[in-house]
């Protein structure tokens, strides 16, 4: 997930960015941006601040109790990172904030910020200006599924603007991310542009990078798993990406153009590399084992080579498929007969070496 | 020594049911209207438009579940059933209602969102089910 939380009082004040919702300081549960959260309680306040100033940034919600808490669901255990900005565009407040494993503190704000300031994840100050491009995250691998972000004072009030989270190891918008899942779980890399993501999921999971734009992406999946790298514009693909799956599992890389790509399978599996009839495949690599099928097939194959071992099936399907390597197996099996006649010729080779140096020994000897 | 369970603390749940229950649709109605809208905008790349239907549906269910869940536990479910007879309400308007919002949970988590076009339609169809939340107030 890839979640951030723009806090203000009226949700029309501006337009939340891709990726993130906003909470108008709505009592837990609500859902909103593929997130369930919430305050521990109706009885906190908001503003609307500006609508010049970064969008995350344009409102707060405030609070002065150690008995108020933002409660945010995780989808479950693992890394995360965490963004945030506390501070207010309008006035001097506190930041005597903690940040919470559920009841277990992992990072701790105390003072205060001028108006105009935001304090980010890790204690730093930046102007509204400065604080898009320069704040930094804190990471904490969660033993739980509930972050809170707790107030820690009586004294004053204390705010918060925006509060991002990413994990389990990332995706989403991001230029790179991780995203991994296990048992029945999917992990999803989504974003109209993916520089890097690196995708995992074992058991009957799914691991998927789409986007208009795939740069860079490795996708490994196990079990009844299925990896996708898929590029969902027409006027874009995948640019490179590796995929992995074992087991059952599926390996696809879809695109209008695939610049390169290697995916290898296992097992009873199956790799892909499918261009549209709009684009190609310029190259790519493509491995099977096993009861595995390896296609690559688009409008133009460039170039591509793929190989295959034991019960499997190498195919290049194209228009054009004007440098693919002829499938082959690898697998060393060959006829009874094969065998024999050259095992026989290798015999008979030996036989005339033999009799050759014999040969020479005789004369030099006379 | 443990706390005896008291009718505030059996009120606790009951109020907690109402709060998740009556936000959930109130969730469902506003979330599918947004979907609309940045479909018909164009203003989300599809992927990532897809992904947070998909999570927002998975959210719901476990919003639901809570309820669920509490029904299958023998002693939470007679305390509940205790306080809604004090109240005079009956256990199966609360079943009704995680039914039907379990129903278009599930359809919202397996509809066809293969496209723009098709999620406003699947939107309409979630407006459609799920009524604005009545309120004595304009909301």
């Amino acid at each position: 997930m890839d979640v951030g939380i723009n806090f203000r009082q009226t949700s029309g004040y501006v337009t939340d960015p891709v990726g993130t919702t906003y909470s108008l300081g709505g009592a837990y549960p609500e859902t909103r941006g593929g997130a369930t959260f919430g305050w521990s309680t109706n009885l906190v306040s908001s503003r609307d601040r500006s609508t010049s100033i970064d969008p995350r940034l344009a409102g707060i919600v405030f609070v002065s109790s150690t008995t108020i808490n933002f409660r945010f669901d995780l989808p479950s255990t693992g890394s995360y990172d965490v963004y945030q900005a506390l501070g207010d565009n309008a006035s001097a407040n506190g930041n005597e904030w903690t940040l919470r494993d559920d009841t277990t503190t992992f990072a701790t704000f105390t003072g205060s910020t001028t108006a105009g300031n935001f304090r980010d994840a890790q204690a730093n100050v930046y102007s509204a200006a400065n604080w898009p491009g320069s704040n930094q995250k804190v990471t904490r691998t969660f033993g739980s599924t509930i972050l809170r972000l707790q107030c820690n004072s009586v004294i004053g009030n204390h705010v918060v603007a925006h509060l991002r989270v990413v994990g389990p190891s990332g995706g989403g918008s991001t230029e790179s991310g991780d995203a991994s899942s296990a048992g029945a779980a999917t992990a999803i890399a989504a974003g109209a542009s993916l520089s890097a993501s690196a995708a995992s999921s074992t058991g009957t999971g799914a691991a998927t990078a789409a986007g208009a734009s795939i740069a860079a992406a490795a996708l490994s999946s196990a079990g009844a798993s299925t990896a996708t790298l898929e590029g969902t514009e027409l006027s874009a693909g995948v640019e490179s990406g590796a995929l992995s799956a074992a087991g059952s599992a599926t390996a696809a890389a879809v695109g209008a153009s695939i610049a390169a790509a290697a995916a290898s399978s296992t097992g009873s599996s199956t790799s892909t590399l499918e261009g549209t009839t709009t684009g190609g495949i310029e190259s790519g690599d493509i491995s099977s084992a096993g009861a595995s099928t390896a296609t690559s097939a688009g409008a133009t194959i460039a170039a591509a080579a793929m190989s295959s071992a034991g019960a499997s099936t190498a195919t290049a399907v194209g228009a054009d498929a004007s440098a693919a390597t002829t499938p082959t197996r690898h697998d060393g099996w060959l006829p009874h007969s094969v065998i024999a006649r050259r095992r026989r010729q290798l015999d008979d080779e030996d036989v005339v070496a033999l009799v050759a140096m014999l040969d020479q020994e005789w004369r030099e000897a006379a | 020594m443990a706390i005896t369970i008291n009718s505030l603390q059996k009120r606790r749940i009951i109020n907690q049911i109402e709060t998740n229950l009556v936000q959930l649709q109130r969730d469902i109605r506003t979330n599918a209207l947004s979907y609309k809208a940045r479909a018909q905008a164009q203003s989300l790349p599809l992927a990532r438009l897809q992904a947070e239907i998909t999570a927002d549906a998975s959210e719901y269910l476990r919003r639901l579940q809570w309820v669920i869940d509490l029904r299958a536990d023998a002693g939470k479910r007679q305390r509940l059933l205790d306080m809604l007879a004090t109240a005079g309400w009956s256990e199966q308007e609360i079943v009704t209602y995680v039914t039907e919002l379990r129903d278009v949970a599930v359809g919202q988590r397996d509809a066809n969102i293969s496209t723009y076009t098709r999620i406003a339609n699947v939107s309409d169809a979630i407006v459609t089910a799920v009524d604005p939340v009545d309120s004595l107030w304009p909301e």
